[in-house]
């Protein structure tokens, strides 16, 4: 490679693009992230609630859009496509159309005049056509960028050149109709391709009947759910009624050969289950069913959430594919015709049918794989090798996210990352070139009196229309501690920022208010301007008079004022309390610790030592390779030799890795930045100290024994026993496969997600290898999630017989027979095996038990090691520098331990590509005086940010030994949650402290009449 | 409080009353008359200490906690009470009164059930075939009163004192040190004022109990009111083998915490101190008879990360009694 | 006499029920006046003394607001809002303040709720009266 940039393209800003643009700005490179919408956010953006926690999905997903928008490192181009991509690895051209926005970006305030003038209505595509914005919109209100567009093809000025009322009523100018698209060049290093996928069209399956109003489409029901959408959030049918019997119907656009879409979709079973649950907790009287194939609820806590609906929240699963929608030409009901299973033909009406609609790959990403030149499969995703699964066929070209695959949101994140990583790795001589610190002005001595300056804006009309804003000013003159206040159009405007830095200046001021919006968007604008000022961040207070006041008071003008003036009171009260707070910056070491050699552990390894760092791996047993060792092939046919040979011998020769086996870690102290921890093994007797440590220390496969007989008889095997046998030929006419084998049940109620995948390999090499044998699987679902559902599809072709078992109807096991109830024929079925092979799940090692507190991170009720947040910190945990991937987290197939890997190694280089750690300014603080060393603080912290250090007190007489709480800046959030815990209010939570909100509070009082 | 900070009475006596300079010592006293004990002069330096902060601001001083502002909140609100929502005999001539015992499990975050004090203290009522009416009264005013608030206490006293009268009791029975002082000693009340210890210090609990106690005297019922043996009394005539603590009875040391003030490493040292002479007597169970004892000791041992292992429990007498008399 | 208008603080976690108030304002969703909103990062912040001091300068009523239980943005800062809360209604009602203090977990996406939230909450303490604390002077 001739030539290395420091930057990277990201081409999709859904949220795998928006996490590996953080990642990737959070290591020192530059990020171009390249959106075709208008705003970034995605599909997620779309979602009411997140299986299977049922989690707010825009509360989660917002706070990473407002990431994105602030990250210095980030540029985002919006409303633009890749149309380009020339170059190599390490040094591409990418060429990006960005399309008018008939807009200025940097004039629109998104004070919304616009839209109420705008008379061209549009269907709404955020509600999935359901509602309508207008042709000059913003996408949805929690939108990045918040700039709005001008639709061009529905607005009137625009294609008949009347109307102009936008321009007419915009009072920032910020309407500009000789907008023109523009190309631009971006020179950069490598390009992540995260377009994201495109809802199957259920239009064209006619059957299905999309045309009847009361047959909606599952993302239109998501958007129907949300309190945001188009009823807020009650469902709601054609005539405006509310359903009371719903159905969905599973796999349209999915596990669909005939019309070319032949893989299952991975997502819908979970989020069908998670709709038909919402619905029913808006309407608890609704009926709600689910007509599936078979229920995959494969992923972490997707079985359980799956049982939970069935029996507890009687939401019914039936197991048949209704071919179509019936539609009654009288009445215009819909019924559906289905397939009791040995029970002929049923037709039942409901009021409203979801079709469960695939992730198919979208035009346009097609027309970037093209442009990118870089391989499909047959399925249409981007194709990728089980253990690359993050790279495309053309070197320097990353993907991520249902691009690929269809995937749901964590193993999307977790790709994300992985990719991240990839090109991280990549560029890592690259770091820090492109990027530039901001320099900041010395800051200012405040003194001891106060002096505060307040700005009241009108925000156009959207304050001042109905706020009395210049009796707001007045009376804001009258308050304590405020020495100037005046009012402005437009506060947030470039012209009025200028102007609240000369006030600063011209009357001194040392605290400053500004009445207007929500500090959630607006506030780091006005902390820039404070900084630019010389005047710290922290005195500065934003008081909400729109949000909170004029726009939910459009009708009380008299009322609205008076509450402006409470607002203002109460902000001022609060600002007059601040105090500057300051980040500290704080050494490290930046090794990295990985334990587990397996592949996840390896991969994490390499990951983290290609960018440079030094990187220990533990190992308990005696040799690498983990739970793959004991298999033999991958589902692509590849044996597993081929990838962990290689694999070793690269961390073995590897200058920045060091390897312990046969070691374990037995003893840990410190917090991120700072750990030190305690190997030992048999020649092993080794302090450490490291920064940052990956958790993977896997899983095992379940010794099955009293599940079917196992260890009984000497013909029956688990898969991994089987897989050896394979190589020399295996000498058995008859082969049964029983799955769910000890898994799946009270004792393990997950399911572990690999092993259809893996039977479906072996009963394929065994039909292969012997087309004259008889194979059977004895299944209870098949979860032969997203691509593989083609093994699943190849194994029927090939003649391998599915029979279908329940919980409680088991199959029957003798030394030479298997006997099973047929669910489809109701008949038993006795079959004569030679060899019976038992699917056994992914069971944790007892070595989680001591690891977990060693590290102070949480085991889930199955004894996996639980993530931070189970959809958008898939390999992060919730104490800081503690990452986790691959089995360890949940049972997990080879490509996703792979990606989960990469993504851990990404997230723990955000954090050894710094040169220092960073504390926020916020953080609370412990006064060692006040501190009795009770350790409650400890007890409520998630993040473990307080420790308890041993310290001598000496009183007068009494001399002793005890504990005080320390919290550790760096890993404090400031969440404030420690300081009602703490008996003598030793914990002050800065910025949040005691006296400011009771500051507020009291001036609140003030107002009472 | 010699023993942990270094304090003058005398020398805040002479800023306070004689110079005119004032101190902020004043807020350190725990005000537990250790001093007033030994005094060879009788000065009851308690009082001036009461008297004193009565005069002051205390805004700045006091750590306002829950319960501070919680007392009074509740010399406002005329419909307001402490805890137990129940009455009990309507028509007894004996009240009982439980105290702030509801607030103490609303906020203190112990693993300590202190309504279970009430619930024993009634069941041993019963033993002694007294069956009260429970008082609705608010808080007493202790704190109040301590921490120089005259002004809210006098309204609790009131307020509490019109419902005392109102009611018709002859006998005001309380569990809580500190509601016996201040019931006896600041109000002024037309009816008799016990500590239940002294009414079951002659009484037959039925028990041989035999478990090995040792008894922390709360400065309230002790030095305040000087009563030492009834508790004592109790626990013997009961079968529990009582131990002495090093310092006892009228020596014997504060829990560190007066008020609901001043809780911090300085007080902790006493606190350490008591425990580990309570560990020295190698006793199953610290008995005290203060709500609040019984608090600040469990804060103690039963901290997170303990420096010091403490194997005994900490039980209020009446509990105690109680759970004698249920395991029987 | 016009008609009794509660006086209303409504503490809202910065992460979302803040984003739901705003999410009203966005949607202009109506409400009554009569709230004034305290924000803090996570509901957890809140301490007792607040709820205790707001009452004495004379709130009507007080409305907690905070994530959905699973939401929080600290994990579980909401666990412990919930456990502090609960007590605080306990007290209230021993202080002869019941129904005064109400806890409500509102999403960003729900500014419906937010918006149904305050509005009951006002009709509530419409129906309860003014405080007792009202007028008392507060602060002396």
């Amino acid at each position: 490679m001739s030539k290395l940039v420091g930057a990277v393209a990201v081409a999709g800003g859904g949220v795998a693009g928006i996490q590996s643009a953080i990642d990737l700005a959070s290591s020192g490179l530059k990020v171009y992230l390249i959106e075709k919408g208008t705003s970034i956010g995605g599909k997620m953006a779309q979602l009411d609630k997140t299986f299977p926690t049922l989690d707010c999905s825009m509360c989660t997903l917002s706070p990473k859009l407002a990431e994105v928008a602030r990250h210095p490192n980030i540029e985002l181009l919006t409303y633009s496509e890749i149309v380009g991509i020339e170059g190599e690895a390490g040094d591409f051209t990418v060429k990006v159309k960005k399309k008018a926005r008939y807009v200025d970006p940097e004039k629109c305030t998104a004070c919304e005049l616009c839209i109420s003038k705008c008379p061209v209505k549009v269907p709404d595509e955020y509600n999935e056509g359901q509602g309508v914005r207008k042709a000059i919109y913003l996408a949805f209100p929690q939108a990045v960028p918040r700039v709005f567009t001008i639709d061009a093809e529905h607005c009137i000025y625009l294609t008949k050149g009347k109307c102009g009322n936008c321009a007419k009523v915009c009072e920032n100018d910020a309407i500009n109709y000789e907008d023109r698209d523009e190309e631009v060049e971006l020179n950069v290093g490598s390009v992540i391709l995260s377009p994201g996928f495109t809802p199957f069209d259920a239009s064209q399956l006619e059957q299905f009947r999309l045309d009847h109003p009361n047959v909606i489409t599952s993302l239109q029901f998501e958007r129907q759910l949300s309190s945001s959408g188009p009823f807020e959030g009650h469902v709601t049918l054609a005539d405006g009624s509310h359903p009371k019997r719903i159905a969905w119907i599973q796999c349209v656009g999915s596990r669909s050969p005939e019309i070319g879409r032949a893989n299952c979709s991975s997502v819908c079973c979970m989020y069908a289950t998670k709709e038909a649950m919402v619905a029913m907790e808006h309407d608890p009287g609704l009926e709600t069913t689910i007509f599936n194939i078979d229920v995959r609820a494969f992923g972490k806590g997707f079985e359980e959430f799956y049982q939970k609906a069935k029996n507890e929240k009687g939401i019914r699963f039936i197991r048949s594919r209704p071919s179509g929608v019936e539609v009654d030409p009288l009445t215009n009901q819909l019924s559906l015709k289905y397939e009791v299973e040995a029970n002929g033909i049923n037709q039942e009406e409901f009021d409203m049918v979801v079709l469960s609609i695939g992730l198919s790959p979208s035009e346009s990403s097609q027309q970037l794989a093209e442009i990118s030149n870089v391989e499909l499969d047959d399925l249409g995703f981007i194709k990728t090798e089980i253990d690359s699964p993050m790279e495309t066929s053309r070197p320097g070209i990353f993907v991520c996210g249902a691009v690929q695959a269809p995937k749901d949101i964590p193993d999307t994140v977790a790709d994300a990352s992985g990719a991240a990583s990839k090109a991280s790795s990549l560029l890592a001589s690259e770091r820090g070139t492109l990027i530039t610190d901001k320099e900041n002005p010395p800051e200012k001595a405040i003194g001891d009196e106060v002096r505060t300056g307040v700005v009241v804006c009108r925000c156009g009309i959207n304050i001042g229309s109905i706020v009395d804003v210049p009796a707001v000013v007045e009376y804001a003159k009258t308050l304590p501690g405020v020495v100037f206040a005046k009012e402005e159009v437009y506060a947030c405007s470039s012209d009025s920022l200028a102007g609240i830095s000369d006030l600063i200046k011209e009357h001194d001021l040392n605290r400053v208010v500004v009445a207007s919006c929500t500090p959630r968007t607006h506030e780091p604008l006005f902390q820039d301007t404070l900084i630019e000022a010389g005047l710290n961040p922290y005195l500065f207070e934003l008081a909400n008079i729109r949000e909170h006041c004029s726009w939910v008071h459009q009708n009380e003008k008299e009322k609205a004022t008076r509450k402006a003036r409470d607002i203002v009171r109460m902000s001022t009260a609060r600002v007059n309390l601040t105090q500057p707070l300051y980040t500290e910056k704080i050494q490290f070491d930046n090794d990295a610790l990985v334990l587990g050699g397996g592949i996840a552990g390896m991969t994490a390894a390499l990951d983290i030592a290609d960018k440079g760092f030094h990187v220990t791996l533990v190992e308990k047993e005696p040799e690498l390779g983990g739970l793959l060792r004991t298999y033999t092939r991958l589902q692509d046919g590849r044996r597993t030799s081929e990838v962990i040979e290689p694999l070793i011998q690269r961390v073995e020769s590897h200058d920045n890795i060091t390897v312990f086996k046969d070691t374990e870690l037995i003893e840990l102290e410190g917090s991120m930045g700072n750990f030190n921890g305690h190997l030992k093994g048999d020649n092993v007797d080794e302090e450490i100290g490291f920064g940052v440590a990956v958790i993977a220390t896997g899983a095992n496969e379940l010794i099955p024994d009293g599940y079917f007989s196992y260890g009984e008889y000497p013909n029956i095997v688990t898969q991994s026993q089987l897989e050896p046998m394979m190589d020399t030929g295996v000498d058995a006419k008859t082969v049964v496969f029983i799955q769910c084998a000890g898994g799946r049940n009270d004792e393990r109620p997950y399911c572990s997600r690999a092993c259809c995948t893996v039977a479906m390999k072996n009963a394929i090499l065994l039909k292969e290898s012997d087309p004259d044998r008889n194979v059977y699987v004895l299944y209870r679902d098949v979860r032969t999630f997203g691509k593989w559902e083609e093994l699943y599809t190849r194994a029927r072709e090939l003649g391998v017989v599915f029979m279908r078992y329940t919980d409680t109807l088991e199959p029957e096991v003798t030394d030479r027979t298997v006997s099973v109830i047929d669910h489809l024929l109701g008949v038993n079925f006795e079959i004569n095996y030679d060899l019976l092979v038992l699917s056994a799940p992914m069971v944790t090692p007892d070595t989680n038990e001591i690891l977990a507190p060693l590290f102070k991170v949480p085991l889930d009720a199955n004894r996996f090691f639980l993530e931070a947040h189970i959809k958008l910190k898939p390999v992060e945990f919730a104490t800081d520098g503690v990452f986790l991937c691959g089995t360890a987290q949940a049972p997990k197939l080879v490509d996703e331990a792979v990606s989960q890997a990469s993504a851990a190694a990404s997230r723990a280089c955000t954090i050894l590509t710094r040169d220092y750690l960073e504390t926020i300014g916020n953080v609370s603080v412990v006064d060692p005086e006040l501190c009795i060393g009770c350790g409650r603080c400890t007890l409520v912290c998630p993040f473990n940010a307080p420790e308890l250090k041993e310290i001598v007190v000496e009183t007068e007489e009494i001399i002793y030994t005890t504990k005080k709480s320390e919290i550790n800046p760096t890993i404090c959030k400031g969440c404030g949650s420690c300081a009602p815990e703490c008996p003598t209010s030793a914990i002050t939570p800065r910025h949040f402290t005691g006296p400011q909100i009771m500051a507020v509070i009291k001036a609140y009082g003030e107002g009472i009449q | 409080m010699r023993r942990v900070v270094k304090t003058s009475p005398r020398n805040n006596i002479y800023q306070e009353n004689v110079y005119r300079t004032g101190t902020n010592d004043i807020w350190n006293c725990l005000t537990c008359n250790l001093c007033y004990d030994g005094c060879p002069q009788g000065v009851n330096y308690s009082e001036f200490i009461k008297e004193v902060r009565d005069k002051m601001d205390s805004s700045h001083e006091v750590h306002k906690g829950v319960f501070t502002t919680l007392s009074e909140l509740m010399s406002e609100l005329n419909e307001s009470r402490t805890s137990l929502n129940e009455t009990g005999n309507a028509d007894s001539k004996i009240g009982y009164y439980p105290g702030c015992l509801d607030f103490h499990d609303m906020f203190f975050n112990l693993d300590v059930d202190f309504k279970s004090i009430a619930d024993s203290s009634l069941k041993l009522l019963e033993h002694l075939d007294m069956n009260p009416r429970i008082m609705q009264m608010k808080c007493c005013g202790h704190d109040q009163l301590w921490q120089g608030d005259k002004e809210t206490f006098d309204k609790l006293k009131e307020q509490n004192t019109n419902l005392i009268k109102d009611s018709g009791i002859e006998t005001l029975v309380t569990s809580c040190a500190e509601c016996y002082r201040t019931l006896s000693q600041d109000y002024d009340l037309p009816v008799e004022v016990v500590h239940i210890s002294q009414l079951l210090k002659d009484a037959d609990l039925g028990v041989d109990s035999g478990v090995k106690v040792t008894y922390h005297d709360a400065c309230r019922l002790g030095r305040h009111m000087g009563e030492y043996d009834a508790p004592r009394n109790v626990l013997t005539g009961a079968g529990a083998e009582v131990t002495e603590m090093q310092h006892n009875k009228s020596e014997s040391w504060c829990c560190g915490v007066s008020s609901m003030m001043n809780c911090d490493d300085k007080s902790k040292a006493l606190r350490k101190a008591r425990l580990d002479e309570a560990k020295a007597t190698s006793a199953e169970v610290l008995i005290t008879t203060c709500p609040k004892c019984l608090a600040h000791l469990t804060c103690m041992k039963d901290e997170q990360e303990s420096t010091e292992q403490y194997d005994y429990d900490i039980k209020d007498l009446t509990v105690f009694l109680a759970e004698q008399m249920g395991e029987k | 006499m016009s008609e009794f208008e509660p006086d209303i603080l409504t503490f809202c976690c910065n992460w979302c029920s803040y984003a739901g108030a705003d999410l009203a304002g966005v949607s202009r969703l109506q409400y009554p006046t009569n709230s004034r909103v305290v924000r803090v990062m996570c509901s957890s912040r809140i301490e007792p003394t607040f709820i205790l001091e707001a009452l004495r300068e004379g709130t009507d009523g007080i409305l907690v607001t905070g994530c959905h239980i699973g939401d929080c943005h600290y994990i579980e800062g909401n666990v412990h809002t919930d456990e502090r809360m609960k007590e605080m209604v306990d007290a209230l009602e021993h202080l002869g303040l019941a129904g005064r203090l109400h806890l409500e977990w509102v999403s960003a996406a729900e500014g419906k709720k937010f918006q149904e939230t305050i509005t009951e909450f006002v009709e509530k303490i419409r129906t309860l009266g003014p405080s007792p604390l009202k007028h008392k002077g507060g602060e002396e």
